[in-house]
């Protein structure tokens, strides 16, 4: 689906994914367009580091909810295995993954920032937000196991999945669910200099990061077939 | 509504304030049946929106009643730890909001109680926070473990409190993330109101459905074990 994505490959080493359609919901079609675009930055043998923005207000809203209850039964089950299927494929990335949180992050969109290696948010702009209780929505077991590998138990599952917080970006990052707390215009800087920290002088095999990705993030889901 | 030992009163704004009054609250079966009937009691009035649990007295509970379990044969220790878990795993994954107001000593059983609940806040200048066990020789079941661990990730909380069964005052409770505040004991339970209110926000829980939440976030991700140890 054309025009909800844009990829910028940049001379120092980075792709960039934008979402770039209002409050990037997820559909079908959007998940397929994801999948092809993270095929293009795989293919960029040059890229050692990848960055996924949002764009004006949001990161992205999550799921198209009106969107999936027009769906018949079949479409809304292969939705969902695309979209936790999404999740992981960006959990395990090859390379360094990070989320520049320009503007909210709701559910399926916090599910995304959560499976990037680094997040970074906003002062003065934008929730980080797992709606699930409020709007009457059980996480799935899947989902459940993705946020298991990044929302340590107690105080911060409690406060980010059980009573739904909307966290600013001093909130998010005093739960340590974020790395930092930037301005818009600084946070592509901050996310590559974060990134080029783990490269270093010599990089990092892109097979060897996918492989840690899988065992140390594969304790709480099984990405035994990914 | 009063129980053997223990009193539920519905305030105002719809909250159920359980408070253990029978001396140290220490538990028996009794107690624990005690307790299932106050959770019943709860279970039949939809509009109560948070529990708030508290002591009388210089404890909140200070655990198994030792002369009682003396008295004891192994089969009735088994059925006492079965239907304490229950009890665990009940208060656990309650479709409500619950904040544990540690008024004193919150020891072992009492002490996991206290864990159970959404919210700990303690007086701050008296009483500890202890589960003893290493000092008695009684090993926990996996629930017991399972149950901390989902509450107190920190692995220097679990050595402290579990391991090696220290003493911790509100301030150290704190420290280690056991307990979420110590306030001055005249603030204890407007504090928990407090928190109360903050947590639930404007949502509008259904009781079923927030149950849900909690057994696909705690019960549902703790092991089973129904005998208890050896003594």
């Amino acid at each position: 689906m054309a025009g909800t994505l844009t990829l910028n490959f940049s001379d120092d080493g980075f792709a960039t994914i934008q979402m770039v359609n209002g409050e990037n919901r997820f559909q079908t079609p959007v998940i397929d367009e994801w999948n092809r675009t993270l095929d293009s930055v795989l293919q960029n043998q040059s890229v050692r580091g990848l960055l996924i923005t949002g764009s004006g207000k949001f990161f992205s809203n999550g799921i198209d909810l009106q969107w999936l209850g027009q769906q018949q039964a079949e479409a809304t089950g292969q939705f969902m295995s695309k979209l936790q299927d999404l999740m992981r494929r960006i959990l395990v990335f090859p390379v360094p993954t990070a989320a520049l949180i320009n503007g909210h992050a709701f559910g399926g969109g916090a599910f995304l920032a959560l499976a990037c290696d680094f997040r970074i948010m906003r002062p003065d702009r934008g929730w980080l937000n797992w709606p699930e209780t409020a709007i009457g929505l059980r996480f799935g077991e899947p989902l459940l196991q993705l946020a298991r590998t990044k929302i340590p138990a107690g105080k911060v599952q409690r406060e980010a999945l059980l009573f739904a917080k909307r966290l600013s970006g001093p909130e998010a990052k005093d739960l340590d669910l974020v790395d930092h707390v930037v301005e818009d215009s600084k946070m592509a800087d901050v996310a590559k200099e974060m990134i080029n920290k783990c490269l270093g002088k010599n990089g990092l095999g892109r097979d060897i990061v996918r492989v840690m990705k899988k065992d140390i993030y594969g304790k709480e889901l099984d990405l035994s077939k990914l | 509504m009063d129980f053997v030992g223990l009193s539920v009163r519905l305030t105002d704004e719809d909250v159920a304030v359980v408070t253990m009054c029978n001396g140290d609250n220490t538990f028996t079966l009794d107690y624990v049946r005690t307790w299932n009937q106050a959770l019943d009691f709860i279970d039949t009035h939809p509009k109560i929106v948070g529990i708030i649990t508290t002591g009388e007295g210089r404890s909140f509970s200070t655990g198994l009643d030792v002369d009682w379990l003396k008295a004891q044969t192994a089969q009735a220790l088994d059925e006492y730890h079965e239907a304490l878990h229950k009890l665990y795993k009940r208060i656990l994954a309650i479709g409500i909001t619950t904040v544990a107001a540690v008024n004193g000593h919150a020891i072992a059983e009492g002490a996991f109680i206290a864990l159970v609940h959404d919210f700990r806040l303690m007086r701050e200048d008296r009483g500890w926070v202890q589960w003893p066990e290493v000092h008695m020789k009684l090993p926990f079941t996996k629930t017991m473990v399972d149950i901390f661990k989902l509450k107190v990730p920190c692995v220097i909380s679990q050595r402290e409190a579990l391991v090696f069964g220290k003493r911790l005052d509100a301030k150290r409770g704190v420290a280690l993330g056991i307990i979420d505040r110590a306030v001055p004991a005249p603030s204890l339970m407007s504090e928990a109101l407090v928190t109360l209110q903050k947590a639930r926000g404007n949502m509008k829980l259904d009781r079923h459905f927030f149950g849900v939440m909690k057994e696909d976030l705690y019960t549902n991700y703790i092991r089973r074990e129904s005998s208890a140890a050896k003594l």
